[in-house]
């Protein structure tokens, strides 16, 4: 048998040109997703077998260019350029030739073998343009494909030119170099004489692209060139020199005007190949748009769909979520049944049952939201919710794309905190991540219906108003706070793209909402799972004394079988409960730090329920409950009746307080893990160190300010 | 012929105009010649966001939102006709009839500085 021979293909191209489509057809359900090392900029690997080729494809960051100013274009190009991948297709949408062919020009630049996929060629056509392909070939020296992505057309001819280039270069590929204009050219040829006495900074990457690079003083290339060697020395020297010299000659430094340089090229390579489109391709989304971004209709329309984005995801995933807890609780007890009553028992039942079913209980959420985030970002729409909620969130250091992981945030943190993946840059990435958790969300809303229902009565209403606000107006004075502190950078421009409306496929949806799915169960249900069984063994340890007293007790009072008994055996397991709770490691902390929460006028028993509240905060309500020797549910009268009794030691203000802080304390542990995911392990400690300060600052503002205005 | 210069933010919708220059620095201003904001490049203002910032451009067929303040670094030319360039038609963007006519109302405010 002949062996398989192995092949590496990169996917390059802009934003929205169609790429991932590619990218999925060529693959299909065989690719992995992770992140590229090091940043948090996801990485696509898929695989396929064709012609006797093993293939390996990777998926590159949509980029605009190939500069050394973002994340995803510094990952782009040291892929290219250290790994050195055997072809690089560079994926095009055909119908914006001009701005597409700019990295067509940057990856000429960089020596790679090209092929060039002319994508989206159905539109082209139907606009009315025309291209003269050979024209083209001859400016670009790639061989060139037509491709229609949507519809999976042409995808075999893409992987055959890869092949045919691989297997015969010289036939199929002429580097071809570009010319930027006389004044340039010969300053290039000169610093390329020079580069190539230097070792160092010619074997680090394609001379031409260095050379390139220096004069457009490119932070990376700098740094190449930045080696201590009298050869190093005399390119930087020439450098400067040369750069000067074309700022002379032209009146214009060099950045830019090998940017015109690159654009001069496409222009003339296209006066030749192309002849005008007849309809405006962006005709029908600007007729779309008139409604969609209308000054009076933009945002009726945008508030509705993302009600309709929010209903869909947390109202109608709630069912499957139900379905999920009552089989959890089923299989929990019955488990519990089955086996005889031990640790390992408690273990199975109340650790990894308990912990699959926390894990899994937020995967319909995931599902449908990435679903709906999908469906806004393959069809155009995000671009557009962007550019109308810009202003808004720009004025709290955000990004308008930041809106729709806010939002999501009133429902659930963990979703919300995955769908920040939307935002092209990190700055705006981590700067969302570490807001939306102020956002309330749902878990910690039977907490405050307990507590305000308890204390606050009829105006139960406005507190729990109050508190969200405060979570609101938290994230705008946190968000300008970080913004002009921990994030200087400037933010990133709002030079973004408005595609043309385009309806999505369903194949790239459900991969799209399988692959977020996938990231979540594998990535972060693991991590989950060991925390929640850590966090249960925290709680159930170490277990109280004379179990079997008790059990014994409360049999013998079952067997009286007189209410009066029954009633006194009820009591008795709620007091064993609340030992037991009180006893574990977890309540031993939450006694610990006491004198931590005693200043914002809270008891020990808050204290016990926060810790336990890390694992989930509609937890609180259900130590709380085990703690008052009541019941555990948020709308419990005996619980109720315990909390308001004088006895436990709770004043309204107090209340008021614990509910701030359940708001702005610590995210739960899956949250938690969401962030590491998303943003990293230091801003995860970031997050749960600036929320527990912020929350303690604020509570104990709002106890002692309460109590010297006399409302103590 | 006299041609004056403005900072791009001063445009209307449905103006037009060709860069002279880009202004900004680092990260930001190569961003902007990256997605065709280059001398000689035809631009024409799409629309407005309903809050005024930011503004849709196209630029060299490309349909690209600014905000305000970033559009304010880009020096352009004005032009009376948007010729097509390298195919690529800007179609200007159609306004509503209220909107016709400049400096009236609040929202013109700020934008004729």
């Amino acid at each position: 048998m002949v062996e398989k021979r192995h092949l590496k293909i990169a996917l390059a191209g802009n934003p929205n040109s169609g790429k991932t489509s590619i990218f999925n057809a060529m693959t299909g359900a065989r690719q992995k997703v992770g992140n590229w090392p090091g940043v948090t900029v996801e990485k696509k690997v898929g695989a396929l077998s064709f012609r006797g080729y093993d293939i390996e494809v990777v998926d590159l960051p949509g980029t605009y260019s190939l500069t050394a100013y973002s994340v995803e274009e510094r990952v782009a190009r040291s892929f290219i350029v250290e790994e050195s991948p055997d072809v690089v297709i560079h994926v095009v949408d055909t119908g914006n030739l001009a701005r597409n062919l700019y990295l067509t020009v940057q990856l000429m630049e960089l020596g790679v073998d090209l092929v060039l996929d002319l994508n989206m060629w159905d539109e082209f056509e139907d606009s009315g343009a025309t291209l003269d392909l050979d024209k083209l070939h001859v400016m670009i020296g790639a061989p060139i494909v037509t491709t229609v992505a949507s519809r999976e057309e042409g995808i075999r001819g893409l992987l055959d030119a890869a092949i045919d280039l691989v297997e015969n270069r010289e036939e199929h590929h002429r580097h071809v170099p570009i010319s930027y204009g006389p004044h340039v050219n010969d300053v290039l040829t000169e610093l390329i004489g020079l580069i190539e006495k230097c070792d160092e900074i010619a074997s680090a990457a394609p001379v031409r692209w260095t050379a390139i690079k220096l004069l457009e003083r490119d932070p990376q290339a700098m740094k190449l060139a930045s080696c201590n060697t009298p050869q190093a020395a005399i390119v930087r020297e020439a450098v400067e020199r040369l750069t000067r010299h074309i700022q002379n000659a032209t009146g214009s430094d060099a950045e830019k005007v090998i940017s015109e340089g690159r654009y001069g090229y496409i222009e003339g390579a296209l006066r030749e190949a192309l002849t005008a489109q007849t309809s405006d391709r962006m005709e029908v989304s600007r007729r779309i748009d008139e409604v969609l971004t209308n000054r009076f209709l933009g945002y009726p329309v945008f508030l509705f769909l993302m009600w309709v984005l929010f209903q869909v995801t947390f109202r109608v995933g709630d069912y499957p979520e139900v379905w999920i807890s009552r089989f959890v609780t089923w299989l929990g007890t019955t488990l519990g049944g089955i086996l005889p009553a031990s640790m390992l028992s408690s273990l199975l039942v109340d650790g990894v049952v308990g912990g699959v079913g926390a894990v899994i209980v937020f995967l319909p959420n995931i599902l449908i939201l990435f679903l709906g985030v999908a469906f806004l970002e393959d069809s155009g729409y995000m671009a557009r919710a962007a550019f109308l909620m810009d202003r808004l969130m720009h004025s709290l250091g955000l990004h308008g794309k930041s809106f729709i992981p806010m939002l999501m945030g009133f429902g659930c943190s963990v979703p919300a905190i995955m769908a920040t993946r939307t935002l092209e840059s990190n700055r705006d990435r981590i700067l969302t991540v570490l807001l939306v958790p102020l956002m309330s969300c749902s878990a910690r809303l039977p907490v405050y219906l307990l507590i305000a229902g308890t204390f606050f009565a009829e105006r139960a209403g406005t507190a729990v108003f109050a508190i969200y606000l405060i979570g609101i107006v938290m994230a705008m004075v946190m968000g300008r706070l970080f913004a002009a502190t921990l994030f200087r950078s400037a933010p990133a421009p709002f030079v973004m793209e408005l595609p043309p409306y385009r309806l999505p496929t369903a194949k790239g949806l459900l991969v799209h909402m399988w692959e977020r799915s996938k990231i979540y169960l594998q990535k972060m249900g693991g991590v989950i799972l060991v925390a929640s069984i850590i966090l249960w063994f925290l709680g159930a340890f170490p277990q109280v004394g004379g179990q079997s007293v008790y059990e014994r007790e409360v049999a013998a009072l079952h067997a009286q079988g007189t209410p009066a008994a029954m009633a006194a055996a009820e009591r008795l397991e709620r007091d064993r409960a609340a030992e037991q709770i009180e006893t574990s490691y977890i309540g031993q902390a939450g006694k610990f730090i006491e004198p931590v929460v005693a200043p914002m006028g809270f008891t020990w028993e808050m204290g016990v329920s926060l810790m336990t509240g890390f694992v989930a905060k509609e937890v609180i309500v259900s130590t709380m409950g085990v703690l008052y020797h009541a019941g555990a549910e948020s709308n419990d009268e005996s619980l109720q009746a315990e909390l308001s009794n004088p006895k436990s030691g709770v004043t309204p203000l107090a209340a008021f307080a614990f509910m701030v802080f359940v708001l702005l304390y610590t995210p739960c542990i899956i949250a938690v893990m969401a962030i590491k995911r998303e943003a990293g392990t230091r801003w995860m400690w970031f997050s749960i160190g600036y929320q527990t300060a912020l929350a303690w600052l604020m509570s104990f503002g709002v106890y002692r300010i309460g109590m010297i205005l006399g409302f103590g | 012929m006299i041609h004056h210069t403005f900072p791009l933010a001063v445009l209307q919708p449905g103006d037009a105009g060709t860069v002279v220059d880009v202004g900004g620095e680092g990260a930001f201003r190569r961003r902007l010649l990256d997605m065709g904001f280059i001398k000689g490049a035809p631009v024409r203002v799409i629309k407005h966001a309903p809050l005024m910032s930011p503004i849709e451009y196209c630029v060299g067929g490309t349909h690209v939102t600014l905000r305000r303040k970033e559009a304010m670094h880009i020096v352009v030319e004005k032009r009376p006709v948007c010729e097509p360039v390298n195919g690529q038609i800007c179609k200007r963007g159609r306004r509503l009839g209220l909107r016709r006519g400049k400096g009236r109302g609040w929202w013109r405010r700020g934008t004729s500085r």
